[in-house]
């Protein structure tokens, strides 16, 4: 164990100095509030609107279903480099894969998720 | 291939789900005779090589009499559970077919759970299996508690998952391996334990306790029971909680068979908190999901007292406990699901009240299956937690046995309190309850099945120890 001790007091010491750095300034520090100092920094102007605001959950859903896709560029990508070497078992695993994935877009479109408006 | 039942129940799921999404005729009751019909075919499939041993896909999964006693368990219990959704009154928002599609998903995820022999193997079929879950759990959209209890339960399961994978991590870090088996022959070697594995264990200890709801990791159990549409509570109640205990004893007398003693401390604590918090936390409950809760947290605790000593004999009386909880469980459940007044749902004790009046017969068989609950003599629940106590004894673990005992009185009162509300309080209003047979011959079955086990235990016994054999084969 002793060959992480650099890594305790590392850590120690990082939490310390942070720690530190918070406090002396909330102790220390001189406080004078007014009200411009205390907003939202928008580039000197005024805040035009809340940043919270609501947009179409729709996005959300499109975010999700691109995600499947991209994983599966992320898998399909180290099979095509490696084809000549996975032979006829990766190639149909990876179709098998396909399917399963073919059929899921196929709920998905047919349940209407893809319909924007 | 011994692993046909799941890539059974998988296949014949994608096509129900390509059904679902292509034809418009086929509503939400001819899916759940098809997940039926898929259920029963697979446990033939299982009983076909039910006392085969083989490590399949490079020791990713491994098939033993265990893991098929277990599977075979899981598949009754969701077929039971898609026949409740058949043969119940339910809320509209259950009435589409992605319903029992998502419940073979998550069977496959909790089939692949017991059989894991990896710990990447069993991350993934927890992850299937709880993903699943937790999109049933807030499977009425429109009602805010299903969604509360489907965001509490994600939020919890998802950091049960992170606990888990750290817990791995650590182990990995140690042994160089996930499989189950370098790392037997890993703590094998070992003449002092390195105290990071056993660091690793408590993660993965923790992260299990979460999924099986053994205080102090059940916090979440109590909303998401309630909140939950009431089949999804029947169906979190049982099936999960056999998935997770098959994996925790896999994983505690295989691969960590060398540290009973480490993580038998842990799980005396796990216990006697679970028996606590179960038999505590339901006193003042005025609503019988969350009674069932807690109950089930208690009955937790005991199930965890079995697993202490490591030894057959206590694995043996577990899968028996296992086997009365859930039929117990079943019972109970479908009579909350067919208490209903104006059409409508209800799961307050209130409205138990008087039962016996109008409903003699529906309000002995509940009488049963609570004093079966409670442990009172000739029920199963009684031999189950017998077998357990008995066992404790043996292993000189006295002030266990004596927790549990006292814990069990105080459990008995909630449970005796439900009875005397249905023999004894005056009705207040007319609850309309049990509206057709299947439900009164299934609830009839349940507790005669809880009455009868008594002159049969010698068959549990047998059948319990031949499966649990096959775990110890191995070291």
């Amino acid at each position: 164990m002793i060959e992480y001790l650099p890594i305790i007091i590392f850590l120690f010491m990082a939490t310390a100095i942070s720690l530190g750095a918070i406090l002396f300034s909330l102790v220390l520090g001189k406080k004078n509030l007014y009200k411009e100092k205390v907003s939202t920094y928008e580039c000197g102007f005024e805040p035009f609107q809340d940043s919270r605001s609501k947009f179409e959950v729709k996005f959300y859903l499109v975010a999700i279903l691109f995600i499947i896709f991209d994983l599966e560029i992320i898998f399909l990508f180290p099979w095509a480099v490696a084809f000549d070497q996975v032979g006829l078992f990766g190639f149909l695993s990876m179709m098998f894969f396909l399917l399963v994935l073919t059929i899921g877009f196929a709920y998905e479109w047919m349940k209407g998720a893809l319909d924007w408006s | 291939m011994y692993i046909l039942p799941e890539i059974f129940i998988s296949l014949s799921t994608l096509i129900l789900l390509l059904l679902a999404s292509f034809s418009k005729k086929i509503n939400q009751k001819d899916m759940a005779y098809f997940s039926l019909f898929i259920i029963f075919f697979a446990q033939f499939f299982i009983l076909k090589d039910i006392f085969y041993y083989e490590e399949i896909f490079n020791g990713f999964f491994i098939v033993d009499s265990f893991s098929s006693f277990m599977k075979l368990l899981i598949l009754i219990c969701a077929g039971l559970i898609v026949y409740f959704y058949i043969i119940v009154k339910n809320p509209v928002s259950l009435n589409r077919p992605e319903f029992p599609i998502l419940i073979l998903f998550a069977l496959v995820g909790m089939m692949l759970m017991v059989s894991a022999n990896n710990f990447l193997s069993l991350f993934m079929s927890i992850e299937l299996q709880s993903l699943t879950l937790y999109i049933l759990v807030s499977f009425s959209r429109k009602d805010s508690f299903s969604s509360e209890a489907g965001v509490k339960y994600f939020i919890i399961g998802s950091l049960s998952t992170c606990i888990f994978l750290f817990g791995t991590s650590l182990i990995y870090g140690l042994v160089g391996s996930v499989s189950f088996e370098s790392i037997s022959i890993f703590m094998s070697e070992q003449l002092t334990m390195p105290t990071f594995l056993i660091v690793g264990l408590i993660f993965i200890l923790v992260s299990i306790s979460l999924k099986i709801s053994a205080a102090p990791f059940h916090m979440w159990t109590p909303d998401v029971y309630q909140g939950a549409p009431t089949l999804v509570t029947t169906l979190l109640s049982t099936i999960p909680k056999i998935a997770a205990f098959g994996v925790l004893i896999r994983l505690l007398v295989y691969p960590f068979s060398e540290i009973t003693i480490d993580w038998g401390k842990i799980l005396i604590i796990l216990s006697i908190t679970s028996m606590l918090v179960g038999s505590l936390g339901a006193l003042l409950q005025s609503d019988l999901k969350r009674l069932m809760a807690y109950s089930t947290i208690n009955h937790i605790g005991f199930m965890l007292m079995g697993l202490i000593p490591g030894t057959e004999d206590g694995i043996t009386a577990i899968c028996i406990y296992i086997i009365f909880y859930v039929t117990m469980n079943l019972g109970i459940f479908l009579f909350i699901l067919n208490m209903n007044r104006d059409q409508i749902n209800v799961s307050s004790i209130k409205d138990l009240s008087g039962l016996y009046k109008s409903q003699p017969l529906m309000a002995t068989f509940m009488a049963i299956l609570l004093f079966s609950m409670a442990g009172i003599p000739p029920m199963a629940g009684f031999i189950g937690k017998l077998i357990i106590l008995n066992l404790v004894i043996d292993n000189n673990l006295f002030y266990l046995a004596i927790i549990a005992v006292l814990t069990s009185v105080i459990a008995a009162f909630y449970y005796i309190r439900l009875i005397k509300c249905i023999f004894f309080d005056q009705p207040q209003d007319e609850l309309d309850i049990i509206s057709n047979n299947q439900s009164k011959y299934l609830l009839g079955f349940f507790a005669t099945f809880n009455v009868i086990v008594i002159f049969v235990p010698q068959f549990f016994l047998d059948l319990c120890s031949s499966v649990t054999l096959s775990l110890f084969a191995l070291n």
